[in-house]
């Protein structure tokens, strides 16, 4: 088990990472998810020792490790760029660490080749690594890293290299590789749809913070902010003030006049508060626009995309010309079109509160 | 002409092929058939055709004299590294402001002309110093040490000379160093020993093999320093030939010396060029 405990890292006068906690549980797939420059691989380099940390502990297995240096950490790292050594073949990089380590002749080679099987590359022991492709290299990332038995693996952007189809292989590869393995894997990545795929637990961050850590099912159906809601999926904000707080629901009006009780989760709303509701293309009711009939907002469609499994249509607002509301159908259900004018419903179960940015 | 011209040989390919030609190639061809010569009475030539100064190559006094000089050749890039490599890494850390006035200043030595620069040595080195005056100041010692016409004092000039010679390759070969490299041998368990000698130095062989050819190659030859500070005693290859042609007057038995010091030159370069192509082919 991994505990990152109030960990903070700052760079002369820039702070890379605030305040920041975690805890990662043995055999689990966590991701550090979030966009580039927000101190995923600060913090990953802090995890490996390759950095030390302002302020804060690092923990493992309840002992600080905060300043061991790397080579006595039981951590292993797939670097961004890769990092293999042009010198040496591929055999000689995926070795390097046992060498280091004085593991007998035999045994050595016996690990090497069991790990170069387990990403495919038997065979390729003699080639210099000049003359691998993308994919080839991150496997042999992956293999010099894994040939080390670490107690926790760290990945940082591994697959953002490789073209989409490959990413795709290798996201398979790299989920059943840590089932068969059991091993704890970090991994970092800004794509939120690959660590929606892959993870056990996500870390959402931003700006050098950590703003929710969740499975991919909270993480996508109750996130905490605002930031998160929108980088791991489409979203539909519209601004309400609370009328109402009891302990499990609030009354909040929104709209011209429109009133939802809606489940309080995480964020608890004080009355008269401005808040930001939000609700995911997929979760509106769409229907015909009809006088006289209830509904939350009414529109006319005006872009329709279609996106294999998924057409997503834009609706704007009869009151408000400005605004836009999109929503999501299967394709195969899908029977608007544009130019059509639709009336939007939700469960007040799908409408998420969140504080006012 | 036009037809070269046509096939893409046009006049700014030929002016590098024209300077070879008249500043290498046929001075060259004319050292190589007076090497076949023989030296007249009064340092004339006579244009008789024989091997007899090639024969007098293998004189023991001319051997000696040759692996003397591959030996000062050897020290002076060996030294020239152990400095050079620390001062490169210093360079290639410095901030680009920093760097550029590093670099300058290592290029500084070429601003001056290369006797000027020998003799300065020697007065650095000489009995009245700065070195030996301020050891005497400070009482360690009683007489000037005569660094002059020492070994010591000719392996210093060659070394001060030829530093930049071996700094800007490893510094140009650092300055494309990965330094995520150092991330990941440190990530495997290496100390800084192990991240020096099995990523750093052989990540940047080539940098080092250019600068030990660089340094090598012309302090094999170089008579300027070693005649300057290792007086008439420290005779090597270099002096020698220049002695040939312009004091003894024996131009074919300079001539010959010119030509093995050539062969084996290329020779020396070939293994190497050709331990790096089978690396490379791996
Ligand atoms: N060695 C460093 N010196 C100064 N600033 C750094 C250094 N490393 C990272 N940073 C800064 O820290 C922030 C986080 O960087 P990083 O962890 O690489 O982000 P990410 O991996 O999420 O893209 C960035 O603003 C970056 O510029
Ligand atoms: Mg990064």
């Amino acid at each position: 088990m991994l505990s990152i405990e109030k960990v903070t890292k700052k760079y002369e006068e820039m702070t890379a990472l605030e305040q920041v906690s975690l805890v990662v549980q043995e055999g689990e797939f966590f991701s550090l998810l979030g966009p580039s420059g927000c101190g995923k691989s600060t913090l990953l380099r802090l995890i490996a020792g390759l950095d030390t940390v302002s302020e804060g502990e690092v923990k493992f297995n309840g002992e600080s490790v905060t300043h061991l240096p790397p080579e006595t950490r039981p951590f292993n790292t797939v670097f961004q760029n890769y990092a293999l050594f042009p010198h040496l073949n591929v055999y000689e990089n995926i070795s390097f660490g046992l060498k280091l380590k004085k593991v007998p002749s035999d045994e050595m080679e016996a690990r090497v080749r069991h790990s170069l099987e387990k990403v495919q590359l038997s065979g390729y022991e003699d080639r210099l690594i000049d003359t691998l492709s993308g994919g080839q290299k991150q496997r042999v990332a992956l293999a010099r890293a894994l040939v080390n038995r670490p107690k926790i693996l760290l990945l940082d952007e591994p697959l953002s290299a490789l073209d989409l189809k490959l990413r795709k292989q290798m996201q398979t590869d790299l989920r059943s590789l840590q089932q068969q393995l059991h091993h704890t894997f970090i991994f970092v990545t800004h794509d939120q749809e690959e660590a929606m795929a892959l993870s056990d637990r996500i870390a959402v961050m931003d700006h050098g913070k950590i703003l929710q850590i969740g499975t991919p099912q909270e993480v996508y159906d109750h996130p905490t902010h605002r930031f998160v809601a929108e980088f791991v999926g489409h979203a539909n904000f519209f601004s309400g003030t609370v009328k109402e707080v009891s302990p499990e629901q609030a009354k909040i009006e929104f709209g011209s006049g429109e009133i939802i009780h809606s489940k309080i989760r995480r964020f608890l709303p004080e009355v008269g508060q401005q808040v930001d509701l939000l609700v995911r293309p997929e979760k509106w009711k769409v229907f015909p626009l009809e006088e006289g009939a209830h509904s939350w907002f009414e529109g006319t469609i005006v872009q329709r995309t279609y996106r294999g499994a998924f057409e997503y249509f834009s609706v704007q607002q009869i009151q408000d010309k400005n605004r836009m509301i999109d929503f999501s159908l299967s394709s195969h259900a899908s029977r608007w079109s544009i130019g059509d004018r639709v009336a939007l419903t939700c469960v007040p179960e799908d409408v998420v509160i969140l504080p006012h940015e | 002409m036009s037809r070269w011209i046509q096939k893409g040989m046009s006049i700014p390919y030929l002016i590098p092929f024209i300077w070879f030609l008249f500043f290498l190639i046929i001075p060259l061809i004319w050292v190589l058939s007076y090497s076949f010569f023989k030296r007249g009475p009064y340092g004339t030539i006579d244009f008789e055709w024989n091997i007899a100064s090639y024969v007098r190559t293998f004189d023991w006094v001319y051997l000696s004299i040759f692996l003397k000089s591959v030996q000062l050749a050897l020290i002076t890039a060996i030294c020239s590294f152990i400095l050079g490599f620390p001062i490169a890494l210093m360079i290639v850390r410095a901030t680009p402001k920093r760097k550029l006035f590093y670099l300058i200043l290592i290029l500084v030595p070429f601003w001056t002309n290369f006797i000027v620069r020998a003799f300065a040595v020697k007065v650095f080195l000489g009995d009245y110093g700065p070195i030996n005056q301020f050891l005497i100041d400070l009482g360690w010692l009683s007489e000037p040490i005569p660094f002059t016409h020492h070994f010591l004092a000719v392996g210093f000039g060659m070394v001060s000379s030829y530093l930049p010679f071996m700094v800007l390759p490893l510094y140009s070969a650092l300055e494309g160093f990965d330094r995520s490299l150092v991330d990941a041998a440190r990530d495997l368990g290496a100390r800084s020993y192990d991240i020096i000698f099995k990523v750093l130095l052989p990540s940047i062989k080539e940098g080092i093999q250019s600068g030990f050819i660089l340094v090598f190659v012309p302090a094999l030859g170089e008579f300027v320093i070693p005649s300057v500070l290792g007086g008439a005693k420290r005779v090597y290859i270099g002096t020698l030939i220049s002695d040939q042609f312009l004091k003894t007057r024996d131009w074919p038995f300079g001539s010959a010396m010119t030509t093995l010091l050539l062969i084996w030159t290329f020779v020396a370069l070939a293994v190497v060029g050709r331990m790096r192509r089978k690396r490379a082919k791996l």
